[in-house]
């Protein structure tokens, strides 16, 4: 199978065929890794991180339908109540094409707490990916990875999309998010 | 750890991507992504060609599985 096609890699083709689907039901943003591999960033990932808003069972069940038939299946479960589970009990899903369980996978959590509902209202698409994709916005995934997930490649992938966007980049915004890292996530992480 | 060559070689490619047209870093992002999971398709059809590696990707389908179930 020719999985990536013309100007999409493997990835792309992915992300755009799933986030067809995901736009018909539920607002979303993807974000992190696959943010900075957008932008050029040389370096490859296996799961795409997207974050949708909550939504009652039947939404959900319409667009699980969805994902179905359009060739997407869930790992973890057949049953859309299993999988709703999940996302109820803040755990995230994970997708992948029909016929395989491997990578590449979109891993979907629901909206969790006011970081994640201040990254949809500010959910932003940008023509340097040339993917009709909402993704969070350049600050917040900076401020993720310089504050939260900071491993060398999260730092990695921080430098790079500083560098991409040096001029537009809202210094001010980032430390607000980093602040509302420490307050909602990091402390409850202690 | 990585050491200081390596942020440096990611702050050269950004400033290349930064500065140049899509066009010119598109393809070998693309290339490094197409050909990463094509050696991984790759190797998971050769395990399929014989018994033990069947065996063997049973097993790290079953890992995999288990690993996101818990």
């Amino acid at each position: 199978m020719e999985r990536g096609v013309g100007d999409r890699n493997i990835l792309d083709a992915f992300a755009i065929d799933f986030c067809k689907v995901l736009e018909r039901h539920a607002k979303y943003i993807v974000v992190s890794g696959f943010v900075a591999i957008s932008h050029g960033r040389r370096r490859t990932t296996e799961d795409i991180d997207t974050i949708i808003e909550k939504m009652p069972f039947e939404i959900f069940k319409k667009l699980h339908e969805d994902l179905d038939i359009n060739g997407f299946h869930c790992i973890q479960s057949s049953k859309v109540e299993d999988i709703y589970d999940y996302l109820e009990r803040k755990d995230s899903v994970r997708y992948v094409r029909k016929g395989t369980v491997l990578p590449p996978e979109m891993e979907i959590k629901f909206v969790k707490d006011e970081i994640d509902e201040i990254q949809m209202r500010t959910r932003k698409k940008f023509a340097l990916t040339g993917l009709d994709i909402w993704f969070s916005s350049i600050e917040f995934n900076i401020a993720f990875k310089e504050e939260l997930l900071k491993s060398p490649k999260d730092m990695e992938d921080a430098r790079h999309l500083r560098i991409i966007y040096k001029d537009e980049i809202d210094e001010h915004f980032i430390n607000e998010i980093k602040k509302m890292i420490r307050i909602l996530r990091l402390r409850n992480e202690r | 750890m990585r050491d200081k060559s390596h942020m440096e070689a990611v702050e050269r490619w950004a400033e290349f991507v930064r500065t140049h047209p899509r066009s010119e870093w598109k393809p070998a992002v693309d290339a490094l992504i197409n050909a990463t999971y094509e050696k991984a398709d790759e190797f998971y059809l050769r395990l399929e060609q014989t018994e033990k590696g069947r065996e063997i990707l049973k097993r790290l389908m079953e890992d995999r599985i288990s690993d996101i179930k818990h």
